[in-house]
């Protein structure tokens, strides 16, 4: 194992860029997407609430690989050209923050409906309201069921093999292929993913101790 | 400043407000009573808008709140709300549930703020709870902090949704002791409550309300003393001689 660790060192550590690259910037798109679909599936405005309830509805129930395949086979032939990396965080964004959404609509319709009249009271458009007032509350319940989507995430960040989005798996793929040691290296590869994700749960659970005490 | 003519509310079939004309005046104490499900709480929310009306006329300080031009948070920052159960902020410290409102309708500078929320809590004596959170407060604790967070706006006038009815009954006279203080010094104030005593104290006025109707609006002593209604005298006497 350590030898094939010396041999394509380079290769791992450049997937695992990739990987954790996308895992940022889909997880911090889809915490954005989530968060907006979650208010406008409470919205009063019905366009909105269908808008978010269409989305959501939608893009939970297909396979990420079709939406993923879509991005990258379907988008470049008729509008522009995507590559595997672009294609596969795209698609990655689209799937998760309709499951993010699913679960802070779950955390706000948890805060009580005093929270709002009293920041109505206060003379807080409803906007204002939902920002200062209900979100925090709603962020911090549904802290743990976030975590468990932000994991998910990172696992299904492996999806970009498919597409040739030079991530982990798929250089894991081509270290598999070319050295046919697919024993240590899908070994070394499930500790990559590790590093990330276990980091990401330690991280959460922090915040969810830390969020606690102070109230 | 407060005009109710002809105002009526449905919840779906049921007729939750029937025909309600109600004068509320600046500087006066009006305390509405009545038995539960009679509209009181559903009246006193409609002046903040947090209830809509179905028909009728309600005037807020001359504006019409169902005129398109009304604007809801304009007129919901001159008058304040207590709830029954204090809906404080609770991720926010005793300080920030207070100066939250200021600084972000307002527009009030954080020192100014926080230096008039003092001056509030001072006035409730709740001062040297200022950091701490709601939740490490006692319910009569919390709801000083909450009649502190509605001063904070400088309203022409403070609503009180049955304000010591979720309250241990050791607790209810320093909220009463808070309230009587506010009378006093000539806020406006409609006060939802079962408190008897505090009504024939403080207030100028006495609501009576039953099955969606005012049955009786008087002075608070002649409704104490010659309440006109049948309905009035046999609530009056239940609560009293309980």
């Amino acid at each position: 194992m350590l030898v094939l660790l010396s041999n394509y060192g380079p290769s791992f550590v450049e997937g695992f860029k990739y990987t954790l690259f996308s895992s940022i910037l889909a997880l911090f798109f889809s915490l954005i997407i989530g968060t907006f679909m979650a208010i406008f599936q409470l919205s009063k405005n019905k366009f909105l609430r269908s808008l978010a309830k269409i989305y959501v509805e939608f893009f939970r129930n297909i396979p990420l690989l079709i939406i993923v395949m879509f991005c990258y086979v379907v988008v470049p032939l008729y509008w522009f050209q995507l590559d595997g990396f672009q294609s596969g965080t795209i698609g990655l964004t689209i799937y998760t923050s309709a499951f993010i959404a699913e679960t802070i609509r779950a955390g706000i319709q948890t805060v009580p409906a005093g929270q709002m009249e009293a920041g109505l009271s206060s003379g807080f458009t409803s906007s204002q309201t939902m920002v200062y007032i209900i979100l925090p509350q709603a962020f911090k319940i549904v802290i743990p069921p976030l975590g468990n989507q932000f994991i998910n995430l990172v696992k299904n960040s492996s999806i970009l093999a498919m597409v040739a989005g030079m991530d982990l798996m798929y250089q894991g793929d081509l270290i598999a292929s070319e050295t046919f040691n697919t024993f240590e290296t899908y070994i070394i590869v499930g500790l990559f993913y590790l590093i990330l994700t276990l980091q990401l749960s330690y991280l959460m659970s922090n915040l969810e101790k830390k969020w606690a005490i102070r109230e | 400043m407060i005009e109710f003519k002809h105002v009526e509310k449905y919840f779906g079939a049921f007729h939750a407000l029937k025909d309600i004309n109600l004068t509320f005046n600046k500087g006066e104490v009006v305390v509405v009573i009545g038995p539960s499900g009679s509209g009181k709480s559903t009246m006193l929310r409609c002046i903040n808008g947090l209830e809509e009306i179905s028909s009728g006329i309600l005037l807020i300080n001359d504006l019409d709140i169902r005129s398109k031009e009304t604007r809801l948070p304009e007129i919901r920052k001159n008058i304040g709300m207590v709830f029954q159960h204090f809906n404080l902020y609770p991720h926010k410290t005793v300080l920030e549930n207070i100066t939250l409102a200021p600084i972000k309708v307002l527009k009030k500078d954080e020192a100014a703020a926080i230096k008039e929320a003092e001056k509030f809590l001072n006035k409730v004596d709740m001062l040297d709870k200022k950091d701490s959170y709601p939740s490490q407060l006692s319910g009569g604790q919390k709801q000083r902090v909450a009649i502190a967070r509605g001063l904070a706006m400088n309203p022409q006038m403070l609503l009180f949704d049955e304000p010591t009815s979720a309250l241990d009954p050791e607790m209810i006279g320093d909220v009463l002791k808070v309230m009587k203080k506010l009378a006093k010094e000539g806020m406006s104030m409609i006060v939802v409550t079962h408190e008897m005593g505090f009504a024939s104290e403080v207030a100028d006025r006495v609501v009576f309300m039953d099955s969606g109707q005012v049955l009786e609006d008087s002075e608070t002593q002649t409704f104490f003393d010659h309440p006109k209604e049948e309905r009035a005298r046999q609530f009056l006497s239940k609560i009293i001689n309980h």
